[in-house]
């Protein structure tokens, strides 16, 4: 019965901790919304294709925006490149050639319509909560994927990483140069009308 | 009378004996505590990123995720630092032990859906995937929130010393 009553009383600690947390999230200045946020991107672009059901297959449906074979060629980067976490720019013209890679575009979607890296797929840092079905359903844990953003002074590509890292995505690494340095390079490049959008 | 049969009762078990000794007592609920503030130190400092740890886990609707981080976030933190000041321990390792049955439940799912994610322990990132150490690392959590509910006497502990001083007076 004591057992019984301390649990009621746990409940009632776990329940001061909520009136805790929500007058704390209310008055700090980088508060979290109370409802995660779903970007206009996504309204206006839903992901329209039926889902996979099995996250492991490696080739998606057409029209899912990620290149096919993707995650069946886990040697393509060696591991000096995991453990740097790092491809430099003509490492990463060499695998997008290559193909069986997911690279992603981690800025917002009014860049990446504007020009992308031909064949990246856009998920926003800023809305990556929405698009976690997306991602599991599309791209399996075991996909090696490349994130970039602007240029070397943006960091959402960063982000992305890390948070895909802690979705499980094992081979997940950077293009630090961006969108910058692959367009100066003059190397592949897609607009809004050919590139596809994530979620 | 009763207070000293209980006493024989539980000296007369060396491993009883051990386990409500209350300096043992003491040292798990600060230990329990301290584990539980470092936690849910960084969680509090950035919810953002625990509810996208939260999500990775799949179990509840992306609407709620964020207020589940917030809310769990300081329930650990709350839970934590009532243990190291001894305040209403009982209840808070009460608490603690809810908590651990619901990480060790969100662990467990993981494993029988095959997903290797972040478990979110200790911090926002770079923790431990989820696997069967972790659940194995829970229930001894547990167990020791259980020894702290079952024998905590409020030795140095600031509810017993606050009423003790609110007899006196």
């Amino acid at each position: 019965m004591k057992f019984v009553q301390d649990l009621m009383g746990g409940i009632l600690v776990i329940f001061a901790a909520g009136v805790i947390a929500i007058a704390q999230n209310a008055v700090r200045d980088d508060k979290i919304p109370w409802i995660p946020k779903n970007p206009a991107s996504v309204s206006e672009k839903p992901y329209t294709s039926p889902p996979t059901s099995d996250s492991s297959t490696p080739a998606p449906p057409a029209g899912a925006g990620v290149p096919a074979g993707t995650g069946s060629s886990p040697a393509l980067l060696s591991d000096g490149e995991l453990a740097s976490g790092q491809v430099p720019l003509e490492r990463m013209r060499e695998l997008v050639e290559a193909g069986g890679i997911v690279v992603i575009d981690a800025r917002a979607a009014g860049e990446y319509e504007t020009g992308h890296i031909a064949g990246a797929i856009n998920v926003p840092y800023e809305g990556l909560a929405e698009r976690y079905d997306w991602l599991s359903q599309k791209i399996p844990l075991d996909a090696i994927v490349v994130c970039y953003c602007q240029g070397v002074t943006c960091d959402d590509s960063e982000k992305l990483a890390q948070e895909l890292k802690f979705m499980g995505y094992k081979s997940v690494v950077l293009y630090k140069g961006g969108w910058d340095e692959w367009s100066q390079a003059g190397y592949p490049v897609e607009s809004s009308n050919s590139g596809k959008q994530g979620g | 009378m009763g207070t000293n049969s209980t006493t024989t009762l539980q000296s007369s078990n060396p491993l009883t004996a051990i386990l409500s000794h209350r300096v043992f007592v003491l040292v798990l609920r600060v230990l329990l505590g301290a584990l539980f503030v470092y936690s849910a130190a960084e969680k509090v400092l950035e919810p953002e990123k625990f509810a996208i740890a939260t999500r990775a886990y799949g179990l509840l609707p992306v609407s709620l995720t964020n207020l589940f981080a917030l809310v769990l976030s300081w329930s650990e933190m709350l839970a934590g630092i009532m243990l190291i000041f001894g305040v209403q321990t009982r209840k808070a390792a009460a608490a603690v032990f809810l908590l651990l049955v619901m990480f060790t439940f969100a662990i467990a799912t993981t494993i029988i859906r095959g997903l290797a994610i972040d478990c979110g322990c200790f911090s926002n990132e770079g923790g431990a995937q989820t696997g069967y150490l972790l659940i194995l690392r829970n229930l001894f959590l547990m167990a020791a929130a259980l020894i702290v509910m079952r024998f905590e006497t409020g030795f140095l502990g600031l509810s017993r010393i606050v009423s003790r001083r609110a007899e006196s007076s």
